[in-house]
């Protein structure tokens, strides 16, 4: 009998199991959160059509002359050629736990995945914006898995227009010594849902910052979960979510620290004009041996109109019991005094406005690349007109 | 070129200001002294436009117009100008990045250019050093992180790069010690000519041994109730403010 390939064993009962658990469970709703789920009724009912344009990858031009060695390629061509990472990252996606909604993407983690592998470099790798789309035929999903071999150091950009998907799922693994930037303006889709999950494995002294922009589209979740696995390990995110009239924006992160003396940090900026929404669930959990992990959290949120609406969740779970852990979160309007003050100079009410909005996400607009901080100033300036 | 003609004011219905008078002329220097609660800070904040205050009666004539058909920037963009009490720290907003917008915005609204950067920064410089302003604090938001005598003479730098016709001073002498204090009135001379004017509103008579008023007013229960020379305020400091509030009583 013929053994069965690691992909089979990846797709087996064990991912089912954990599937219909989920399902069985029931996904989270209203009554239990409502302000972190957008209605669950209204997705499942949603009919999600399959794009013409969209073929698989090993059915499509792929991206010639990468530098550096940098090659795009699929699970199952990543198997047989033995791609290191490959397995390590299968075997997480196998036993790691996800929240409820990360149940959608799983089926699109399959033999014709794509994978992004970025190999060792003395030198740092030119910046790469990712594909488009890269959604299977079948699947309601796209799903990317980037494997960082150690001591690699890239910037990954992953423009509006890339976004033309409704789901999403990015596996980053890095190993020691990797630094990883991933930038993402998630304001490109049209598509009544938009969802994405992000998972992040660290090994020793490895480095991943995320800077993503969250706006438009009527309702949007975006979920991120960092596993710091190695000594010296450090997670970074900033997240800015604008939330136009009409617009549902979740943001979900998990920072998980399972190896001492790591280190994470979120930093969330929120903005609500009138009728929209923002919410952001950070959590920090620290397992029990994660002695010295550093985890900081500051979520601040300011509702620019009557109407808006904006909300902060912090969780900790410690474990460990000698570590520094620190949360914030702060919601208020635009400072009447602040204005008065910036108008007193000379400065007509609205640019004042625009002043300290400015001011207000300045921080987090800092961990964006260059490209994207002009792009997003201007489409966030063009959006408070 | 200022007129405040029977002055009424209120904030949440609780009159504060009741029937002020006043007049200054180009090139003069007027005091406003007057015990707490006398309405001398809502009077400055009137004058520079706060829209918390309801105004019942009576009119602010600048330059012959009513300041009342002026939004707050279109009072600085005409000359008018406010020294904080409580100079407001603004996070992310670069005491630069804030200097050269309220200089270019006030300049648009004049019908001016934007000021060339090498100017602006020329400028900066010079009313750095005529306030003894640390260069560093340009670079930091504004007011944050300053010291209560830096965030003063912050005021008197911004008033000196402004260069405005008339000029509030609202306690600002407040929460100074003696050395700033002389540099900041330093800086307000220097600032002085015949073409503007300063109000200058203090609880101490000692503001007024370096900038030395052509005109002192008492300000209490929200009328001003008398004024005099320069003299008035070292008696006001000799007798206390019971002894105007006694005599005007009587």
């Amino acid at each position: 009998m013929e053994k069965p390939s690691p992909m089979l064993e990846f797709q087996g009962p064990a991912d089912r199991t954990r599937r219909w658990t989920g399902l069985a469970q029931g996904l989270p709703n209203l009554k239990q959160e409502e302000w972190k789920y957008v209605p669950i009724d209204a997705l499942l009912a949603h009919v999600y059509p399959q794009s013409d344009s969209l073929l698989p990858l090993n059915q499509r031009p792929r991206p010639e002359n990468l530098p550096q060695g940098i090659r795009y390629l699929s699970v199952s061509e990543a198997l047989a050629e033995k791609i290191p990472g490959i397995l390590k990252a299968l075997n997480h996606l196998q036993v790691a736990h996800f929240d409820g909604m990360a149940t959608l993407f799983l089926p699109a983690i399959n033999s014709e995945a794509t994978v992004l592998w970025i190999p060792a470099s003395d030198v740092p790798h030119p910046d790469i914006a990712l594909l488009p789309s890269i959604k299977q035929p079948n699947q309601t999903a796209d799903a990317l898995l980037v494997l960082v071999q150690a001591g690699a150091h890239i910037n990954l950009i992953l423009p509006k227009e890339a976004q033309s998907s409704g789901f999403s799922f990015i596996y980053v693994g890095l190993e020691d010594s990797a630094n990883v930037s991933l930038h993402r303006d998630l304001s490109g889709s049209d598509a009544a849902f938009v969802m994405s999950h992000l998972e992040v494995l660290l090994a020793n002294a490895a480095q991943f910052k995320l800077a993503q922009y969250l706006q438009g589209g009527s309702a949007q979740r975006h979920a991120v979960q960092a596993h710091l696995c190695g000594p010296q390990s450090v997670a970074s995110m900033a997240s800015l979510q604008f939330a136009k009239p009409g617009d549902q924006l979740h943001s979900w992160v998990n920072m998980v620290h399972q190896s001492p003396h790591a280190e994470s940090h979120q930093n969330i900026r929120q903005l609500a004009l009138n009728s929209g929404m923002s919410s952001f669930t950070g959590k920090i959990h620290v397992a029990l041996d994660a002695q010295k992990t550093q985890a900081y959290q500051h979520s601040a949120a300011m509702v620019l109109e009557e109407g808006g609406r904006t909300y902060h969740r912090p969780v900790l779970e410690i474990y460990a019991d000698d570590v520094k852990c620190t949360h914030g979160a702060t919601t208020g309007s635009l400072d009447e005094q602040a204005l008065f003050y910036l108008q007193a100079r000379g400065i007509p009410k609205p640019a004042a406005k625009r002043l300290l909005i400015d001011a207000f996400i300045e921080d987090c607009l800092q961990a964006f690349h260059p490209d994207l901080q002009a792009a997003l100033r201007s489409e966030i300036a063009k959006s408070l007109q | 070129m200022l007129e405040i003609k029977n002055l009424h004011a209120s904030i949440d219905g609780k009159p504060i200001l009741k029937g002020v008078n006043l007049r200054i002329n180009a090139g003069e220097v007027h005091a406003i002294m007057g015990p707490n609660g006398s309405g001398k800070s809502t009077l400055a904040s009137i004058i520079a436009g706060n829209e918390a205050y309801e105004i019942t009666q009576g009119d602010i004539l600048f330059e012959g117009n009513s300041l009342f058909d002026l939004q707050p920037h279109q009072r600085a963009a005409a000359g008018v100008f406010l020294a904080f009490q409580y100079p407001v720290e603004i996070p992310g907003v670069s005491m630069m990045n804030f200097m050269k917008t309220a200089i270019n915005e006030i300049r648009a609204q004049n019908g001016l250019q934007p000021m060339e950067a090498a100017a602006f920064l020329k400028l900066v410089r010079e009313k750095q050093a005529l306030v003894e302003l640390d260069a560093k604090l340009a670079n930091r938001s504004v007011n944050q992180g300053f010291s209560g005598g830096e965030k003063k003479r912050n005021e008197v730098f911004q008033m000196a790069m402004l260069n405005p016709t008339l000029a509030v001073l609202d306690e600002t002498d407040s929460g100074l010690d003696i050395d700033a204090l002389r540099i900041v009135a330093q800086g307000v001379n220097a600032l002085r000519n015949p073409n503007n004017a300063f109000l200058v509103i203090t609880h101490y008579q000692r503001l007024l041994d370096y900038i030395v008023p052509d005109v002192v007013h008492v300000l209490a229960n929200g009328k001003i109730i008398k004024t005099g020379n320069k003299d008035l305020a070292l008696e006001l400091e000799a007798k206390g403010y019971d002894w105007i509030l006694e005599t005007t009583q009587a």
